[in-house]
């Protein structure tokens, strides 16, 4: 293919040097043409290897098909057979500027925790609607998990549109339906572009047949997307993995899922909150001064002090407690259904312990997709819902879209991975509902707004005393009186507002 | 023992790094859940990889022992390498064999496809068996052909070994499902993100010893590393890694071309992985 050189590296030349990595995950309702919109994309882009392109040529005579450009990924016989994707698989690929990873998920509804488990690596998803048939269960389905899953970077792809004769109304149509249902998962696409995987129409360069579209090619959408970010919070977070007992050193290992650690840090190990110096740092098996996010990492303390695999490592100068109980957005994939009062297994990256379900709030039905159920006593397989935990022993776990590494929940029944989640609010006694959620001032809030609000007054009350007056001993007494009796009565007036509804709006939506 | 000359190739090593660190993570976890645990050593550029990578993680020490399923078929030059490295590396090696399949006779001849299942897998399950392993590490790679690119990094193999392709355990945020029940061992792949390239750049990049049959002699070199009857060589210039990264940048050829078994019929290697090959 000629538009190879457009975005392939020239080749012979140092080829990835630095390149950032990309993982982006293709998910949409079956036989909406996920498989072929990859295969198609690096066939195009003269990635696959000559004696592959004839192997399937032969399949596809063999079983009496046109050219199939999805057998370049469904590789199980079973898979080229029936034309289906069982299982996620995940392909290399470079772009000019990135070195992406895009990964192939199932569409099919049966194999959901395939789909997951390609999806949940991903920071980016392209979510794929036939322009024919436009939404359809596992459009919403995936949109949905995705949600759960929390990728929130979303290009939609109205595919298929060879079928509809490159129509712009009917590209509006579905763009509309598509961007109303993402609306409902406070999710805003970052695109939505027209193409045809199969004619190979807008997947490198924009196609000549829809001149009325202005938005970006698929290839084009992989250099613009936003790249990873695993942690908004230099916080250091260190799950301890393992310790090792090794030439007379005990060495705690983990890799770090946030922050920074190094040599003389004071440190912090939950949830028993016992406190240590760092004296040394591996990073793999060599001695370094630090080691930073996404580094496998090895520490030495000062002390002989009891830490195992599920503790955390944090810094003594930032607090930082463990919950008791959290709300997480749950997703559920097992046939047995998951009831208020059960007890599931809660794992959080090394930690784990048992937790108890005591409230299932705002359940998406999976058949319906559209009704939203405040209260329910249940979850079934396929559902998502937001559901307060009771853990029968603290876990130290931060908010998701703080810290994704310990923001992250998997829960299992008897071993077996059944679902999982991230979470969204840590140590708060109730889920909030959609509606109605008021926040609470608590008395320590209020009087610590009543003393800053004071240091401030009563700096402005000295200067414009000493401005006036220009004796600086008078200003300096009016000013400690004035503070003394003010903050007393903003203290009182604080709780006597608060517990007055006067003025007072619900808030319509939970926020992360 | 070939050794690599130290890095002139600018690499990834962004990438590289993130690859490396998510490996020992999957080593530590292994290490971590099971007692029992061996890591099957195949000699070829994979296997070396993942023994850096087991160094790195456990502290330059080698926490479980390493088998070596030996075919009696396989290149003298990789045994040689083989015993050199592990005593080079203080490595506890274990080596395996179908003794009794070779003694009635067992060889390519007999089919290639039954010569792998008889001198591989059955091998492999014995060796299992004989040291009761609850988990075996592969360095097996998604990039080298179809079905494994479907593959778990904790993959469960049922009663006589076989691999449940069409249902398996979920497995994602670096969570890997324990065995149940009916799970006779579990096969882990640290490996299975790397591609060839990454291989051979962070080969380069480390330094590791390689078998010397990977480079070119008298114009012809080998790309995959297995029993010398059906293993080919194909038309290379490449003598050194730096040459061997430039080679695959231009290559479209697939990497296990020169191993006769996956050519043998249509979706060989998903049959003979079905029923327990590595």
């Amino acid at each position: 293919m000629s538009e190879a050189t457009t975005y392939s590296v020239p080749k012979g030349q140092t080829s990835s040097v630095g390149k950032p990595p990309l993982n982006i995950v293709i998910v949409g309702h079956v036989d909406h043409g996920k498989s072929t919109l990859i295969g198609r994309m690096l066939y195009e882009s003269g990635e696959i290897p000559e004696q592959r392109i004839k192997t399937v040529k032969e399949t596809c005579k063999k079983q009496g098909k046109p050219f199939e450009y999805a057998f370049f990924l469904d590789a199980l016989e079973e898979e080229q057979s029936q034309n289906i994707t069982i299982d996620t698989i995940r392909i290399n690929f470079e772009t000019e500027s990135r070195a992406v990873c895009i990964i192939d998920a199932p569409g099919h509804r049966e194999f959901l925790k395939n789909m997951i488990s390609g999806a949940a690596n991903a920071s980016t998803a392209v979510l794929i609607v036939d322009a024919d048939e436009g939404i359809k269960e596992q459009t919403k389905g995936h949109a949905n998990i995705l949600a759960h899953l929390g990728i929130h970077n979303i290009v939609v792809a109205i595919n298929k549109m060879d079928l509809v004769n490159y129509n712009e109304k009917r590209y509006k149509e579905v763009k509309k339906d598509i961007e109303d249902y993402l609306g409902t998962l406070e999710i805003k696409p970052l695109a939505v572009i027209p193409l045809s995987a199969r004619e190979g129409e807008n997947i490198i360069k924009k196609s000549g047949k829809m001149p009325w579209n202005s938005s970006p090619s698929f290839l084009e959408i992989l250099e613009l997307v936003p790249l990873p970010e695993k942690s908004k919070s230099r916080k250091l977070r260190m799950p301890v993995q393992d310790v090792f007992n090794i030439g007379g050193e005990r060495i705690y290992m983990g890799q770090l899922a946030s922050g920074k650690v190094k040599s003389g840090d004071r440190v912090c190990i939950q949830p028993s909150g016992r406190v240590t110096n760092v004296v040394k740092v591996y990073h793999a098996n060599k001695e370094v001064e630090s080691t930073t996010i996404g580094q496998a990492t090895g520490l030495v303390f000062s002390d002989k002090i009891f830490a195992d695999r599920g503790n955390v490592i944090t810094l003594d100068s930032e607090k930082a407690e463990p919950s008791k109980r959290i709300v997480s957005s749950v997703f559920w994939f097992d046939k047995e259904s998951l009831k208020v009062n059960h007890q599931v297994t809660m794992k959080v990256s090394t930690s784990n312990t048992i937790a108890r379900v005591l409230e299932i709030k705002n359940k998406l039905n999976s058949n319906t997709l559209d009704v939203v159920e405040k209260n329910s006593d249940h979850i079934n397989e396929g559902e998502t819902a937001e559901i307060l935990f009771g853990l029968e022993s603290p876990l130290f776990v931060d908010d998701h879209s703080e810290i994704s590494d310990t923001g992250r929940l998997i829960l299992q029944r008897n071993a077996k991975i059944v679902g999982g989640g991230i979470v969204k609010m840590t140590s708060i006694k109730s889920v909030p509902t959609q509606t109605g959620q008021v926040k609470i001032e608590s008395h320590k809030r209020s009087i610590t707004k009543a003393v800053t609000w004071r240091i401030i007054a009563v700096i402005i009350t000295m200067i414009v005393t000493k401005l006036v007056t220009d004796n600086t001993n008078f200003a300096l007494k009016i000013g400690l009186l004035d503070t003394v009796i003010k903050i007393f009565i903003y203290y009182v007036h604080e709780r006597t507002w608060d517990s007055l509804h006067y003025g007072r709006k619900p808030q319509e939506k939970i926020k992360n | 023992m070939t050794k690599t000359s130290a890095p002139s190739y600018k690499v990834d090593t962004k990438r590289l790094k993130e690859l490396e660190n998510e490996s020992i993570w999957i080593l530590r976890e292994a290490h971590r859940h099971f007692k029992r645990l061996g890591m099957l050593w195949s000699i070829g550029k994979d296997s070396n990889v993942l023994m850096w990578l087991t160094r790195k993680a456990f502290f330059n020490t080698f926490p479980f022992p390493y088998v070596h399923v030996d075919t009696s078929y396989k290149h003298p030059t990789m045994i040689k390498f083989r015993d050199e490295l592990a005593k080079e590396y203080g490595i506890n090696l274990v080596v395996g064999g179908n003794k009794q399949a070779l003694a009635d006779g067992m060889g390519p001849d007999q089919g290639r496809l039954n010569c792998c299942g008889a001198l591989k897998t059955k091998a492999l399950q014995d060796v299992i068996e004989q040291e009761d392993f609850q988990a075996v590490i592969v360095g097996i790679r998604r990039d080298e052909e179809g079905s494994r690119g479907k593959e778990r990094v904790f993959s469960p193999r049922g009663e006589g070994f076989d691999w449940n392709y069409k249902d398996q355990p979920p497995e994602f945020w670096g969570q890997y499902s324990l065995p149940e029940d009916e799970t006779t061992h579990v096969r882990i792949h640290p490996i299975l993100s790397w591609t060839e390239l990454d291989i051979w750049q962070y080969i380069h990049m480390e330094n590791i010893p390689v078998c010397e049959l990977y480079f070119a002699k008298n114009g012809q070199r080998y790309r995959s590393l297995g029993c010398e009857p059906c293993n080919n060589t194909f038309a290379s210039e490449a003598s050194n890694v730096d040459e061997i990264i430039r080679e695959l940048e231009i290559t479209k050829d697939p990497e296990r071309a020169g191993r006769a078994q996956d050519q043998e019929v249509a979706y060989a290697m998903q049959k003979l992985r079905k029923d327990g090959y590595m």
